[in-house]
């Protein structure tokens, strides 16, 4: 992993299908952002103390371990992390989970990803 | 002139016939033939008197005949009021209980005949008696019989003649099949059977299988008084007498209709069940279905389209980059191809189409599906004119429908001209008419065009890459489900308008 604290922000990405995960973690850092990558809520939880700059996470919602739901509570539930941008990917449209920033429609492309990080965090 | 009972003839002076007569009566085993004194007691004792009474001549001679009565007859004085009658009027007879030398009872038929000489001066009795005993038996158990059957009420039993003319009827033949016995008694047994079975010679071919095999069985519908139908059971037995000859037919008959009609509730209850089973597991494939359609399929897709996106940017090699681009434009026509098939799954599902409907104002969705096409498409023109148009929807799915239809428009209408997109609100309904110029479409495609899969607008401009032929079909469902309808003209001089109908409001759809 590089060096999260490199660069000005920081995008979490929690996906527990490895080479979509890998592929958004190569999009981004070729694009210039920070990248924490984490395959389950239990993970990604691990992972946040260490992460300096957080501008974002995107978050599958269904996963093994802990699922995207429970993440989301736990992470709405810390007072220090309760206003960051979340943006879930998911198969059925429509039903957004409480905390969501914005949701959108499976598959998650290429563009549609720079876009969207672009939106909240800086290069 | 007393009478003994010692070898002499019973009536003197007939010589030899008197002879023979004693040696007959004597002889004769069937009759208990013998002669009381005036007083009542025995004076001679024949074969068939032993056999029937059990006492030999020795023991009997002398002793009065109430011995052979029950005691309470005896108690009675019966013994003396059947020789007062005898003497009387010269013979008395009755069957009735007597009583044999190991005191066990017979039914009997008794004759007492007052005996006189010439003067008319009573010399005695002729007592002739007959067990019948066997024979009341016999009869008592036919009366019972005969009872039992005609009482018992869950079945019908009763007897047709060789010819199946019915010749007795009991309760339960009245119970089960609705006719009193004089209605019934001498018609034929067809009476009991639908039509279609008489036109097929069952009651005929019944019988036969009766004579030829004893008995004949089944389990089938019959005919009540009342016209109704029951399921019965049924045997027929043939009866023969002992010699072989055929007397009739029993016929037995049960009505089995309630445990037929339990039967078959339970068996639609059980195909119910397993109906609502079929439904679940149905209900569980397609779940599957759209999970991998919408999660496991598209997440390569979303891995592949990275892939060629940082790529892209990677390399500087223009071969390379038109590679890369294609496959991009590969990788987003197939991801539409999947939403297309996801939404075709859904509309096709137990439930249908699921719509999300918020308030917003529609000429905001068409103006950004209008931009999005004149961006994609810079070389035509689309023209745009609508009120504010406010109601509630499903802001995507509608977005949808327009993208697809001004799409359409473009893709199928002549490119020198502009396509128009108009809409407004009347009487209480939105109206967008999407028109382009061009060729009309033929008629007999314009009723198939809302069908899924279709290839017959596929013509020489239709592009390759158009899709799978579900936009129009979607679009339709999409439009529907609100509650609205799209129709189409289209016409050589005035080219084709799509027009979307929509309540403005959410329709309460059962």
């Amino acid at each position: 992993m590089k060096a999260a604290k490199s660069m000005a922000h920081t995008v979490l990405v929690v996906e527990d299908e490895q080479e979509l995960r890998e592929m958004m973690r190569d999009a981004l850092e070729l694009n210039g952002y920070a990248v924490v990558a984490a395959e389950h809520g239990g993970d990604a939880l691990a992972k946040l103390p260490a992460i300096d700059s957080l501008c974002l996470v995107i978050l599958d919602l269904v996963m093994p371990v802990m699922d995207g739901w429970e993440f989301l509570a736990r992470l709405r539930a810390d007072t220090a992390l309760a206003s960051v941008p979340v943006v879930v990917y998911t198969s059925a449209a429509g039903q957004a989970p409480a905390g969501v920033t914005r949701v959108i429609q499976k598959p998650l492309m290429f563009d549609r990803l720079l876009s969207i990080v672009r939106d909240y965090c800086a290069q | 002139m007393p009478l003994t009972s010692d070898k002499r003839p019973t009536r003197p002076g007939v010589g030899g016939t008197a002879e023979s007569f004693r040696l007959l009566v004597e002889s004769v085993k069937d009759y208990a033939i013998f002669i009381l004194d005036p007083g009542g007691h025995v004076l001679t004792w024949n074969a068939g008197a032993e056999r029937i009474k059990g006492y030999q001549g020795h023991e009997i001679i002398g002793k009065h005949f109430s011995i052979f009565y029950p005691p309470e007859d005896i108690a009675a004085h019966k013994t003396e009021r059947e020789l007062e009658i005898a003497i009387r009027e010269g013979r008395f007879e009755e069957e009735g209980w007597r009583v044999r030398k190991d005191g066990s009872r017979m039914w009997a038929n008794v004759t007492i005949t007052a005996l006189r000489d010439a003067e008319g001066q009573l010399i005695g009795f002729a007592k002739v008696t007959r067990d019948l005993t066997e024979r009341r038996v016999a009869d008592e158990e036919t009366r019972r019989f005969r009872l039992l059957v005609e009482s018992v009420k869950d079945y019908a039993i009763f007897i047709l003649d060789p010819g199946g003319q019915v010749l007795t009827w009991n309760a339960g033949a009245e119970r089960i099949k609705g006719y009193k016995a004089r209605e019934i008694i001498g018609k034929h047994f067809s009476i009991f059977y639908p039509p279609e079975d008489i036109a097929a010679h069952k009651t005929e071919r019944e019988l036969e299988i009766a004579i030829r095999e004893g008995r004949f069985e089944e389990e089938g519908w019959r005919v009540r008084k009342d016209g109704s139908r029951m399921w019965a059971n049924v045997t027929i037995t043939a009866l023969r007498s002992p010699e072989g000859v055929l007397i009739g037919f029993a016929k037995v008959t049960r009505d089995l209709t309630d445990r037929r009609e339990a039967e078959e509730s339970r068996r639609a209850l059980a195909a119910e069940k397993a109906t609502l089973a079929e439904r679940a597991r149905i209900q569980e494939f397609q779940e599957r279905f759209l999970a991998i359609l919408g999660h496991d399929l598209r997440n390569p897709l979303a891995s592949l389209d990275m892939g060629t996106g940082i790529l892209r940017q990677r390399v500087t090699d223009p071969a390379d980059i038109r590679v890369l681009d294609r496959m991009r434009v590969s990788s987003l026509r197939m991801s539409r191809m999947i939403e297309q098939i996801l939404d075709l799954t859904r509309t096709r599902l137990v439930g249908g189409l699921e719509l999300n409907p918020r308030p917003f104002d529609l000429r905001d969705a068409i103006e950004h599906i209008v931009d999005e096409l004149r961006a994609t498409n810079p070389a035509r023109t689309i023209h745009a004119s609508t009120t504010s148009l406010p109601g509630t929807w499903d802001r995507d799915r509608l977005e949808q429908v327009f993208s697809n239809l001004v799409g359409n428009a473009l893709a199928h209408g002549d490119p020198a001209t502009p396509v128009n997109v108009r809409a407004r609100i009347e009487s209480g309904f939105v109206l967008v008419d999407v028109h382009n110029e061009g060729r009309a479409i033929p008629q007999e495609l314009q009723a198939k065009l809302f069908d899924p899969f279709r290839r017959g607008e596929r013509d020489s401009r239709t592009p390759k890459t158009a899709g799978l032929g579900l936009g129009l079909y979607i679009s339709n469902e999409v439009v529907v489900a609100h509650g609205g309808r799209i129709d189409i003209q289209s016409t050589v001089g005035e080219g084709t308008t799509f027009q979307v109908r929509l309540p403005r409001w959410p329709v309460d759809k059962k």
